[in-house]
C-alpha cells in the first residue's frame, strides 16, 4: 500500500488491504508534504525550496511549518542532512507548455512535485492522468496513435519495460540519461529510473538477530526457524517482479520449488507489504519479503519498533527496482517531455523522493534517508544480482503462470 | 388528426406486425449499448493462449468459485430481501417507516467500502478481535473466503430485491389474498399460492440485478480474498507483454456468456406474473403478535451489520488522532458537483433510453422485443476496466482531436455508465409500463386523443414515477462506480469515489473518510427520493 | 356538438315491444355492420356479422364467453380492424376499404374495468374528452354530467377513492361528455357486486334514455339483456343468431341455441297431424304454434315450451297421467320441477312455491301458455323463416 503502487489494474488492489492501524503512519512525511509549496528557507541557488528545508543543512523537519494536524513526535529523523547534490532546477532548461503525464504514481505523492514545477514555471501546465501503471500501459496500447500521453511515469520497471518492448517509447536524449547509472535505465535509453527500491527481508529484532537471517533466498523454505513466521504478498507488483527475477536467474523449476516450499513452510499471506512490516513490528510474524521503504516508514512512525532489515546477496531476493519515466511516442513536444524528465532527476526532486517516500535517489550526491535506528546501505553497498537487467522484469506472463501452477491465486 | 404519427410508431399495425418506428428505436438503443462488446469480441479473438488459459485448473476453479458466489449471494439476498419487504409492507411491524428507509440504505454504500469495514472490524487484526482478546478469545472465525464474501455482498445487494419486492407487494391486488384465506388457506399457503406468483417477476428482477452485480464485482472478492472470475481477468490483464488485454477481453466474454445464462434462468423463473387491473391494498395488516419483537430484532441485525459497521469504521478513520494529511487531498466542492453532475447525466440518459426498450418489451409480446430488452443487461457484467478500455479504443480511434484534448471523455464516461447500468432503469420502466392497463390508452383514444396524445396524457404520467425510480437507482449506482470512472475521466476531474481511492491508496486514510461520508450523504438523499417514488403510484 | 342534452325521442317501451321483429330498422341507422368478419390467424372470431342499430335505441349483444361480442365492440370502436366486411357510422364507412381511427369516430366506450385514469380526479376524467371546449363550457358540461350520474359531491375524488358503482358512473359520464353518436358498453355491470348490478343497470338505462344516446351493450347475462334492452342480438360462435325485441327472442327463438340460452327451454317431440300437433302432453292446435306452415304436415317437429308454459298436477279422474316428477329445485318464490313424460321428453315446469305438486305419483302435464309456441323441425338447429320475414 504505497504511493499509488498498483500491480493490479485500476489500483483497486490498493484498496485491498485493511488499515487497522493507520495512526502509525508516517508523521514526518506529512510535514514535508505540508511544507511543500511554501517558500521555506532558501534552498539551493534561491529556488523555491521543495523540501521545506534550507540549504545549510538545518533539519528540514525542524523548520517545517506546523500544519493543522499539529506536530507529531519526530522520528529518528533526518538530522544533519547535507544539501542535496545533483543539478538544481535553476540550472535546467525552463519548462513551458502543456504536458500530458500518465502517472502510475499516486496523486498524493507526486502531486506536490507537479505543483512545485507548475509554480516554478508559470507557463507550464501538467495534465496528469492517475491510474495503475499496468492500466496506463494497456491504455496507451489501446489508444494507439491517438494516445493523449506525452510522458509515462511509472512505479516499476516492469511496466516501463513493457511499454518500451511494445515500441511505444522514444529514446531519451543523452543529457537526460547522463546522471543515472546504467543499471537503472534502459540500455537503449527508452526509459530511465527516477528513484529506487531494494528488496529486503524485514525482521523482528526480538525474535531474530541479523546473523539468523540467511543471505540466500533459497534457504528460507528449509530453515525451520522461519516456519510459519514469514509473510509475503503474492499479488503485489514488486513481489511479482522478484519472482520474475528468480525465474530468469534460476529457472522455472527452482522457482516453482521455492514457491511450493514456502507454502509448505506455512508462509502467511498479506494484502500489502506495509502490513507485513507492521505485522513484523507487532510480533505477529518474524520476517517477510518487502521493499525497503516500508520498513523505513514504519520506523518513522514507530521509532522504537523492534524492526530491522536484512538483505540477501546477489540473488533475486535482493533485486533493486526503480520507479521511472519514459517519453511516449505520441508526444506532442519532445523537448518539453525530456526536460520534464530531467526535472525529475533534479536535486530538489531527488531530495524530495528520498525524504518523502524513503526511496533510494538515482543520482549521486543525494543520500537515502537513514532512519537512525538502523543502517541503511547506500546504493553502492547493495548487492543486487548482476546477471539481470531491469527490462527483463517486464516479462510477467510466465511468472504468473508459474505462480498459479504453485497454487497461488494471482 | 394524423393517423401516421405515433400509431405507426408505438402500436402494432392492423395486421399485427410490429410498429416500425419503435422497433428501430429500441433496436438502435440495444445496438448502442452492445457496441463496446464489439471491441471485446475483436480483442478476444486475437487472444493468444486462450485455450490453455480457459482450461487451466485455476480458471476452472474460479469459474466454480464465481458460480458458487453468485448462487450464494442471490440466495442470501432473497432470504434477507423478501421477508423484510413483506414485513415492512404487509405486517404491523413496529417502526415500519424507519425500517423501510434503513433497510434500503445499504445500497448507497459501495460494497468495497463495506468489505474494508468488515475486515477492519472482524479481521484477524481487527477491532472486534482486539476487544475480545482480553477475554481470552484468541481468534475469530475467518472473515475471509467464501462465507465472508457472500456475507458482505449480500448485505450490500439485497436492497435490490427488497425494493422490487416492496413495489410488487404494494401494487398487488390483496383481495385475492383475502379470497384465498376465506377459501380455507392458511397464511403460508395463501402466500405460496396467491402472493408469491404475483410478486415473482419483481423478485426475479431484483435477484437478477444482484446476480449480475456479483458476477462483475472485483473489489469485494479481492478484499475478502476469494478468487473469482474478475480476479483472473485483472491478473491476466497485468501481463501486458503476454497479450493481457486480449486475454482479459476473452475472459470478459466468458462473463458475458454466463450473463446470458443467468438471463435465461431469470426468464424461466420469472413467470408471467399477474397484472393487477385494480390494485387494492386495503387488506388488513398481518398482526405479528408475539413475533413482532423477533421481527424487529431480525431487521435490526441487518441494519446494524450493513450500516452501522461501515459507518463506525469510517468515523474511526476520521477520528483517529495523528492521521497523516496532505494539503493535496483537501476536500473541494468540485468533487461533489462532479460526482452529482455525471451521475445525473447518466440517470437522465438511462431514463430516456430505457423507456423505448421497456415499452417495446412490455407491450409487444415478441421475441425481438425481449431480445432488445435483454441485450441491455449484457453490459452489466462486463468488468468496468474492460468496458473502459473498449470505450478508450473507440474514443481514440474515432475521436481525433476531441479525444486528444479530452473533450470527448466526459460523454464517453456517461455512455459507459449508461451501458453498465441501463438494466436498472429498464427493469423499473418495464414494470411500470406493464402495470398500466392497455385499456387506458384505448379509453383515451375513444375520447378523441391521437395515439401520441394518449401516450402523453395517460401512459406517460402513469409510468413516470417508475421511470424516475429507475433513474434514481442509476444515479445511486453511478455515484459509487470506480473503475470506468478512473479510466475515462478527463485530467483533473475528480469525483468523490476517485478521491476516496486516491486517499486510501496512498495511506491517507483520514482523508478518505470525508469524501466517503459525503458520498454516503448524497447517495442517501437520492435513496430517499427512490423511496418516495415508491409510494406515489400506490396511494 | 351542442351543449344541451338531446331530447329523448318517444321513450315508450310498449310501443317498441309491439314492433315486429325485423332486422332492417325503420329509423335512421346510426351503425351498420355489413358482413363483418374478423380472423386472428386461423381462427375466425366473427363470421359475416350484419346488424343495424337505430338512433336512440339500446341494443344488447348477448352471448356466452368467447362468442365474439367484445371483439365486435372493439371493431365498432376502431380499436381493431375487421378482416372483411364494412362498418358504417351514420352512413359513413369507417372500417372496410377505408379505416377511421378511434379518435375521429365519435364513438364512446365504457370499458368493463372502467379504465378510469388513476392519476386524474373524477372531474378531470370526465373532462378528458372535452379538449376542444373552452374552460367555462367544459366546467359546465362536467357539472351537468356529475349531476346526471348523481355524483355531484365526488368530483374531486380520485378513482381509487370511489366505490365500484361510483367508478362506473364516472366512466359512463366520461364517455357521455363529448356527446358521442354511439356509446358502447362492454359488460358494464359484471365488475359490480350482484346486488348493485340490478340497481345500476336500471339507473344506467334511464341515464342513457334521458341523454337520448344510441347505445350498444355487451353482456353474457341474459337477465340484464332482457330487462334493459330495446333489442337483443344473440351471438354464438361469431355469428348472429337472432335480433329482436326481448319478448320476440324469448318467446320466438329462431334457433335452439337462442331458445336454450334465454331461460329454460324444453322441447316436446311431436308430429304434425292435420290441425294438431300430437305431443307427449296432448294435442296442441297448430294455430297455437307460431308460423307452422302447412307443408310440415306429417313431419316430426319439436315444440318449445318454457317452464311457465306448462303445469304439472294430479291427474283428474278422467285423465291419464302422462309423466312423473324426476327432479325438484326450490328457487325461493318458485319451484322448478322436471317431469319425465311417457313420451320420453323431459319437461320443466315452474310452480309457485305454495302449490302442491305430487312427488311420488304420476302427474299430468298440461299446457298453460296463452301465447303462441315456438317450434323447430326435428333435427334442425334453426327454425325456418316465416313467409313474411
Amino acid at each position: 500500500m504505497t504511493d499509488g503502487d498498483s500491480s493490479g489494474p485500476t489500483g483497486l488492489t490498493d484498496l485491498g488491504s485493511p488499515k487497522s492501524d493507520m495512526s502509525e503512519r508516517s508523521v514526518t512525511r506529512r510535514r514535508y508534504l505540508a511544507g511543500l509549496g511554501t517558500a521555506g528557507a532558501v534552498g539551493v541557488a534561491g529556488c523555491n525550496d521543495l523540501t521545506g528545508g534550507n540549504g545549510n543543512g538545518a533539519t528540514a523537519t525542524e523548520t517545517a511549518t506546523p500544519d493543522e494536524d499539529g506536530p507529531g513526535q519526530i522520528g529518528s529523523g533526518r538530522e544533519g542532512r547535507d544539501a542535496p547534490g545533483g543539478t538544481p532546477v535553476a540550472e535546467l532548461p525552463d519548462l513551458s507548455g502543456e504536458l500530458d503525464v500518465y502517472s502510475g504514481r499516486g496523486e498524493a505523492l507526486v502531486g506536490p512535485l507537479f505543483s512545485y514545477l507548475e509554480e516554478t514555471y508559470p507557463d507550464f501546465t501538467i495534465r496528469p492522468r492517475y491510474d495503475g501503471s499496468t492500466d496506463l500501459v494497456n491504455r496507451i496500447l489501446t489508444e494507439g496513435d491517438n494516445a493523449a500521453a506525452d510522458v509515462f511515469y511509472s512505479v516499476n520497471a516492469g511496466s516501463l519495460g513493457a511499454l518500451a518492448a511494445e515500441g511505444r517509447t522514444l529514446s531519451l536524449p543523452e543529457e537526460v540519461r547522463e546522471p543515472v547509472p546504467a543499471a537503472y535505465q534502459d540500455g537503449d535509453g527508452r526509459w530511465i529510473g527516477t528513484s529506487g527500491r531494494a528488496r529486503t527481508i524485514p525482521y523482528n529484532t526480538e525474535q531474530f538477530s541479523e546473523d539468523d537471517i540467511p543471505n540466500d533466498v533459497f534457504a528460507f523454505p528449509e530453515a525451520s526457524a522461519f516456519e510459519g513466521q514469514m509473510g509475503w504478498t503474492p499479488t503485489y507488483g514488486s513481489f511479482q517482479a522478484f519472482i520474475t527475477a528468480m525465474r530468469i536467474l534460476n529457472g522455472p523449476e527452482e522457482t516453482l520449488d521455492w514457491l511450493e516450499g514456502m507454502q509448505a513452510a506455512n508462509v502467511q499471506q498479506y494484502g500489502d507489504e506495509f502490513s507485513i512490516a507492521q505485522a513484523i513490528a507487532d510480533g505477529e510474524i518474524g520476517a517477510g519479503f518487502a521493499n525497503h521503504y516500508y520498513t523505513l516508514r514504519v520506523l518513522d512512525a514507530r521509532p522504537n519498533a523492534p524492526l530491522d532489515i536484512a538483505f540477501t546477496e546477489g540473488d533475486a531476493g535482493a533485486i533493486f527496482n526503480v520507479a521511472g519515466a519514459s517519453i511516449v511516442d505520441t508526444v506532442s513536444d519532445e523537448d518539453l517531455a525530456s526536460n520534464f524528465i530531467r526535472h525529475l532527476l533534479s536535486a530538489e526532486a531527488q531530495e524530495y523522493f528520498a525524504t518523502t517516500t524513503f526511496e533510494y535517489p538515482m543520482i549521486p550526491g543525494v543520500e537515502p534517508v537513514q532512519p537512525g535506528s538502523i543502517d541503511l546501505p547506500t546504493i553502492d553497498e547493495l548487492n543486487p544480482p548482476t546477471e539481470i537487467n531491469l527490462s527483463q522484469l517486464a516479462d510477467l506472463g510466465p511468472t504468473l503462470e508459474l505462480m498459479r501452477e504453485a497454487g497461488l491465486n494471482v | 388528426m394524423a393517423t401516421t404519427d405515433l400509431a405507426a410508431v408505438l402500436e402494432r399495425d392492423e395486421d399485427g406486425a410490429l410498429p416500425v418506428g419503435l422497433t428501430l428505436l429500441a433496436g438502435a438503443i440495444a445496438a448502442a449499448v452492445l457496441s463496446p462488446l464489439v471491441w471485446v469480441v475483436a480483442n478476444a479473438l486475437e487472444a493468444d493462449g486462450a485455450v490453455s488459459l480457459l482450461t487451466a485448473p485455476t480458471t476452472v476453479e474460479v469459474f466454480i468459485n464465481s458460480s458458487v458466489l453468485v448462487a450464494g449471494v442471490t440466495l442470501g439476498s432473497l432470504v434477507v430481501g423478501v421477508p423484510t419487504a413483506f414485513l415492512t409492507v404487509r405486517t404491523d411491524l413496529p417502526f415500519k417507516r424507519g425500517f423501510s428507509v434503513l433497510l434500503a440504505m445499504p445500497l448507497v454504500i459501495p460494497s468495497y467500502i463495506g468489505a474494508f469495514a468488515f475486515v477492519s472490524a472482524f479481521g484477524p487484526r481487527g477491532t472486534v478481535q482486539g476487544v475480545l482478546e482480553p477475554y481470552g478469545i484468541e481468534s475469530l472465525p475467518s472473515i475471509y473466503g467464501l462465507l465472508g464474501t457472500v456475507l458482505v455482498l449480500t448485505l450490500y445487494t439485497y436492497p435490490y430485491v427488497f425494493l422490487t419486492t416492496r413495489a410488487a407487494l404494494k401494487s398487488m391486488d390483496t383481495t385475492l389474498v383475502d379470497a384465498a384465506r376465506t377459501l380455507g388457506h392458511g397464511r403460508r399457503e395463501a402466500f405460496r399460492r396467491v402472493t408469491a406468483p404475483q410478486i415473482r417477476p419483481a423478485v426475479a428482477a431484483g435477484a437478477l440485478l444482484v446476480a449480475l452485480y456479483t458476477l462483475s464485482d472485483f473489489g469485494t472478492p479481492s478484499i475478502m480474498r476469494y478468487n473469482v472470475f474478475t480476479s483472473v481477468i485483472y491478473s491476466v490483464y497485468g501481463d501486458v507483454l503476454g497479450g493481457g488485454r486480449d486475454l482479459a477481453a476473452m475472459l470478459s466474454l466468458q462473463l458475458v456468456v454466463v450473463t446470458t445464462i443467468i438471463l435465461a434462468i431469470e426468464s424461466r423463473v420469472r413467470g408471467s406474473g399477474v397484472t393487477a387491473e385494480s390494485p387494492n391494498t386495503r387488506t388488513t395488516l398481518i398482526r405479528l403478535g408475539r413475533w413482532r419483537w423477533v421481527a424487529v430484532a431480525a431487521c435490526l441485525v441487518v441494519v446494524v451489520a450493513a450500516l452501522v459497521v461501515p459507518l463506525t469504521v469510517l468515523t474511526s478513520w476520521l477520528a483517529q488522532a495523528g492521521q497523516p494529511t496532505t494539503g493535496r487531498l483537501a476536500f473541494e466542492l468540485s468533487y461533489v458537483t462532479n460526482s452529482v453532475a455525471v451521475a445525473t447525466a447518466a440517470a437522465l440518459v438511462s431514463a430516456l433510453a430505457a423507456l423505448p426498450l421497456a415499452y417495446f418489451a412490455a407491450r409487444h409480446n415478441s421475441r425481438l422485443a425481449s431480445l432488445f430488452e435483454r441485450a441491455s443487461y449484457v453490459g452489466y457484467a462486463v468488468p468496468g476496466v474492460v468496458m473502459g478500455l473498449a470505450l478508450v479504443y473507440f474514443g481514440s480511434t474515432y475521436g481525433g482531436w476531441l479525444y486528444r484534448n479530452g473533450l470527448i471523455l466526459l460523454p464517453l464516461l456517461v455512455f459507459a455508465y449508461v451501458v453498465r447500468f441501463l438494466p436498472q432503469a429498464v427493469g423499473s420502466a418495464r414494470t411500470s409500463v406493464q402495470q398500466v392497463s392497455g385499456r387506458l390508452p384505448e379509453a383515451a383514444r375513444t375520447l378523441g386523443r391521437t395515439p401520441t396524445g394518449a401516450f402523453r396524457d395517460v401512459t406517460l404520467p402513469l409510468v413516470a414515477p417508475g421511470i424516475a425510480a429507475g433513474a434514481a437507482l442509476v444515479f445511486l449506482t453511478t455515484m459509487k462506480e470506480l473503475p470506468a470512472t478512473l479510466m475515462l475521466r478527463p485530467a483533473g476531474f475528480s469525483t468523490l469515489v476517485t478521491r476516496v481511492w486516491t486517499a486510501y491508496g496512498s495511506g491517507y486514510v483520514g482523508q478518505a473518510a470525508l469524501p466517503a461520508f459525503v458520498l454516503l450523504l448524497v447517495s442517501g438523499l437520492s435513496m430517499l427520493l427512490i423511496l418516495r417514488m415508491e409510494g406515489y403510484d400506490v396511494e | 356538438m351542442s351543449s344541451e342534452l338531446r331530447e329523448p325521442d318517444g321513450d315508450d317501451r310498449n310501443a317498441e315491444s309491439q314492433r315486429d321483429e325485423q332486422d332492417e330498422p325503420s329509423g335512421h341507422p346510426v351503425l351498420e355492420l355489413d358482413g363483418v368478419t374478423k380472423r386472428y390467424g386461423n381462427a375466425t372470431v366473427i363470421d359475416d356479422l350484419s346488424v343495424s342499430v337505430r338512433e336512440g335505441e339500446l341494443l344488447t349483444l348477448l352471448g356466452p364467453s368467447g362468442c365474439g361480442k367484445t371483439t365486435t365492440l372493439r371493431l365498432i370502436a376502431g380499436l381493431e380492424r375487421p378482416s372483411g366486411g364494412e362498418i358504417r357510422l351514420n352512413g359513413r364507412a369507417v372500417s372496410g376499404e377505408t379505416f377511421e381511427p378511434p379518435e375521429v369516430r365519435d364513438v364512446g366506450v365504457v370499458f368493463q374495468e372502467f379504465a378510469l385514469f388513476p392519476h386524474l380526479t373524477a372531474r378531470e376524467n370526465i373532462a378528458f374528452g372535452l379538449d376542444e371546449m373552452d374552460e367555462t363550457a367544459r366546467t359546465d358540461r362536467v357539472d351537468e354530467l356529475l349531476e346526471l350520474v348523481g355524483l355531484v359531491d365526488h368530483g374531486e375524488k380520485q378513482p381509487g377513492e370511489l366505490s365500484g358503482g361510483q367508478q362506473q358512473r364516472v366512466a359512463l359520464a366520461r364517455s357521455l361528455a363529448p356527446e358521442p353518436h354511439l356509446l358502447l358498453l362492454d359488460e358494464p355491470f359484471s365488475n359490480l357486486d350482484v346486488d348493485l348490478r340490478v340497481e345500476m343497470r336500471e339507473e344506467v338505462r334511464s341515464i342513457l334514455k334521458e341523454a337520448g344516446v344510441t347505445a350498444i351493450s355487451v353482456t353474457h347475462d341474459q337477465e340484464e339483456a332482457m330487462s334493459i334492452s330495446d333489442r337483443v342480438a344473440v351471438m354464438y360462435e361469431g355469428q348472429l343468431e337472432q335480433v329482436g325485441t326481448p319478448e320476440a327472442v324469448f318467446q320466438q327463438p329462431r334457433s335452439r341455441f337462442v331458445a336454450s340460452f334465454l331461460g329454460h327451454a324444453s322441447f316436446l317431440s311431436g308430429r304434425v297431424e292435420g290441425d294438431v300437433v300430437a305431443t307427449g302432453i296432448g294435442d296442441i292446435p297448430t294455430t297455437s304454434i307460431d308460423g307452422l306452415a302447412p307443408e310440415y304436415d306429417g313431419t316430426d317437429i319439436d315444440v318449445m315450451v318454457r317452464p311457465d308454459d306448462v303445469t304439472a298436477r294430479r291427474p283428474a279422474p278422467d285423465e291419464l297421467a302422462n309423466g312423473e316428477v324426476v327432479h325438484r329445485r326450490y328457487l325461493g318464490p318458485t319451484v322448478l320441477y322436471r317431469v319425465r313424460l311417457d313420451s320420453g321428453d323431459v319437461v320443466g315446469c315452474m310452480h309457485n312455491h305454495a302449490e302442491e305438486v305430487p312427488l311420488d305419483e304420476p302427474v299430468t302435464v298440461s299446457l298453460a301458455a296463452e301465447h303462441d309456441l315456438a317450434w323447430f323441425p326435428r333435427g334442425s338447429h334453426n327454425r325456418p323463416r316465416r313467409a313474411d320475414d
